[in-house]
């Protein structure tokens, strides 16, 4: 291996173990503002946020739900036309649904994902 | 509490929280398994005989501790087994009918379907020894004092074409079945399969009905010749084995592969992708596209209409069946395309059904992310199995005092999955482009030809590699 290819090598790897460091170097307060219309998120549907960050979502909805942020397992009532915050430290790494909860089964399809990266 | 309970099931059992693989990191695993393709593609082309080292296995029943333990210890693992299976029928039958407080949802979808395959591709073929099916036969066959099968001879049409249709259905219904976490229904489902093996047995015999048709005889068997241990129970012609040998050495074999075995091998791999699959984004516009479409529109609409299935779940069983034909389409043109590279036909003459062999060469990569797949699912839902050892029937009991003991879900952190994900992926890559090559020098005439041939496998087994890190990189939706 020659001295450039050697130098070229360490830097790739220098910036893959950055690329792999960078997420998750300090914990902050991220805030959110959704909108649900006809029980569908306007916009992007998966909010980013890194590991120990404190995570402020405020929703609003035109229409009453109980919404479900499952394995971190917490609920929120939205009720229109005030907004609902749903707040909680992201201590658990993973990517999270957020369901709607109706009574008896059906298609439970996911509103909003919460991706916690380390 | 009840309505915790009912809330939780309209989840779904067995819910994923995997993060998707960062881009870096998939075309890393991408990039190594081309560069990794192309530096054994080389080492084949200086020898021959490269990889034929793997062909080594140690005959552990040689040593006579070894042996005096091995059977006792198939007892004890035979009865564990068959007080499991009739417990989990039990709870099922009579327990909660909350899937979380139930045992039977995590034992048979977790500790048995996930972490069976597991300990089956990564120890051995522990099914073979413990199938209660077969013993549980035998135990009343015993009693009642008849004779073992009504000594039908086992058609020889049929082949594994049972053990093919019984998987599609089981693959169904862990995929799509509305009711796979309802305790009764899988009790019901549970109590069939093992009634219409029974049956089998009784007509066709024991063995020929395990060897042939039993659809999980036949996946354990599949995984268990990637593991490094060999068991095999004894029969009435053969005597037990218990052979040590290297990973994925088992998939080298002289026996010929029919088609119907090739084609359970390969609804395997595609059952595997599609679960997969039908969680990613993409998956989630076709559902949309069909819907847009007018005439696939109605026809899922008549569909669904007139049974009791709605129109996703239509789509998802079109689409399971598309994936296997899919499979078996490539993997048909991928041989065909072999033959036509090395110019000359197989030493035995019979080029299409020889080539049948090369579909055990796809086994590692399945493995791989079958692994990579399930592993955070065995780690966090398999949990539950604390709490319900206390409480299998969901009827408040609390045997070992763990009742009531929860899920730790940051028990694997996302980068330390994603890193071995990937490793598991790329290695069972490598493993499987030693196997297909050590297959074609075995069964071509020429270096050349062996090497020609290995052209097309290897583009197969890129694209597969590739498909599974690239369903790793996309976001959960389902």
């Amino acid at each position: 291996m020659t001295d450039r290819s050697r130098r070229r090598l360490i830097a790739w790897m220098a910036a893959m173990a950055l690329g792999g460091t960078a997420v998750g170097a300090e914990a902050s307060t991220q805030s959110f503002s959704i909108q649900i219309v006809g029980g569908r998120v306007k916009g992007e549907e998966t909010l980013k946020v890194r590991k120990g960050d404190q995570v402020r979502v405020s929703l609003t909805s035109d229409q009453p739900m109980m919404l479900h942020l499952h394995g971190y397992e917490i609920e929120a009532k939205v009720e229109p036309p005030a907004p609902t915050l749903l707040a909680f430290k992201a201590d658990l790494a993973g990517r999270f649904p957020v369901h709607v909860h109706t009574h008896g089964a059906g298609n439970h399809r996911a509103v909003l994902f919460i991706e916690v990266h380390p | 509490m009840a309505g915790a309970a009912s809330e939780a099931q309209a989840h779904g059992f067995g819910q994923r929280f995997d993060l998707p693989l960062p881009l870096w990191l998939w075309l890393t695993g991408a990039g190594a398994t081309l560069v990794l393709t192309f530096v054994a593609l080389a080492l084949f082309a200086r020898r021959r005989d490269f990889g034929t080292a793997f062909l080594h296995s140690t005959d552990l029943l040689r040593f006579s501790l070894l042996r005096r333990l091995a059977h006792p210890l198939a007892t004890v693992l035979r009865a564990i087994s068959c007080i499991l299976f009739v417990l989990t029928l039990a709870t099922g039958f009579y327990g909660n009918s909350d899937a979380y407080a139930n045992l039977i949802v995590t034992m048979v979808w977790v500790l048995w379907w996930v972490g069976m395959a597991f300990f089956c591709a990564l120890i051995g073929d522990l099914w073979e020894i413990v199938n209660p099916l077969p013993t549980l036969y035998r135990a009343a066959v015993r009693m009642i004092g008849c004779r073992e099968s009504l000594g039908w001879s086992y058609p020889a049409r049929w082949a594994a074409w049972p053990a093919v249709a019984l998987f599609f259905i089981f693959a169904w219904a862990e995929l799509i079945w509305q009711d796979k976490d309802v305790p009764r229904a899988i009790a019901t489902a549970l109590l069939a399969y093992s009634a219409l093996s029974w049956g089998g047995m009784l007509l066709f015999g024991v063995e020929a009905w395990r060897r042939q048709a039993d659809a999980f005889a036949m996946v354990f068997r599949v995984l268990g010749r990637f593991a490094p241990l060999e068991l095999r129970s004894s029969t009435p012609v053969e005597p037990a084995r218990l052979r040590l040998r290297p990973y994925a050495a088992g998939l080298l074999t002289n026996e010929p592969v029919s088609n119907s075995v090739a084609a359970f091998v390969l609804l395997m791999l595609a059952t595997v992708t599609f679960d997969g699959f039908h969680e990613t984004p993409l998956m989630d516009r076709i559902g949309t596209a069909a819907q847009m479409s007018r005439p696939v529109a109605e026809t899922l609409f008549t569909l669904s209409s007139v049974t009791a299935l709605d129109e996703t779940q239509w789509l998802n069983t079109v689409l399971l069946l598309l994936f296997p034909l899919g499979f078996v389409l490539i993997f048909r043109g991928v041989s065909a395309w072999m033959l036509g590279l090395a110019g000359e036909t197989t030493r035995s003459g019979h080029a299409q059904a020889d080539l049948n062999v090369m579909v055990w060469s796809l086994v590692p990569i399945a493995v791989a992310y079958h692994l990579a797949h399930y592993a955070s699912l065995l780690l966090t839902t398999g949990q539950f199995i604390i709490p319900l050892a206390s409480d299998p029937f969901g009827w408040g009991w609390d045997l070992f005092g763990t009742r009531g003991r929860t899920v730790d879900l940051g028990i694997v952190s996302p980068a330390v999955y994603w890193y071995v994900a990937v490793a598991l992926i790329v290695v069972g890559h490598v493993l499987a482009v030693i196997v297909a090559h050590v297959e074609a020098a075995r069964r071509f005439a020429s270096h050349r030809a062996a090497l020609m041939s290995q052209l097309p496998m290897l583009a197969l087994m890129v694209a597969y590699t590739s498909l599974s890190l690239w369903i790793m990189a996309q976001p959960i939706v389902g």
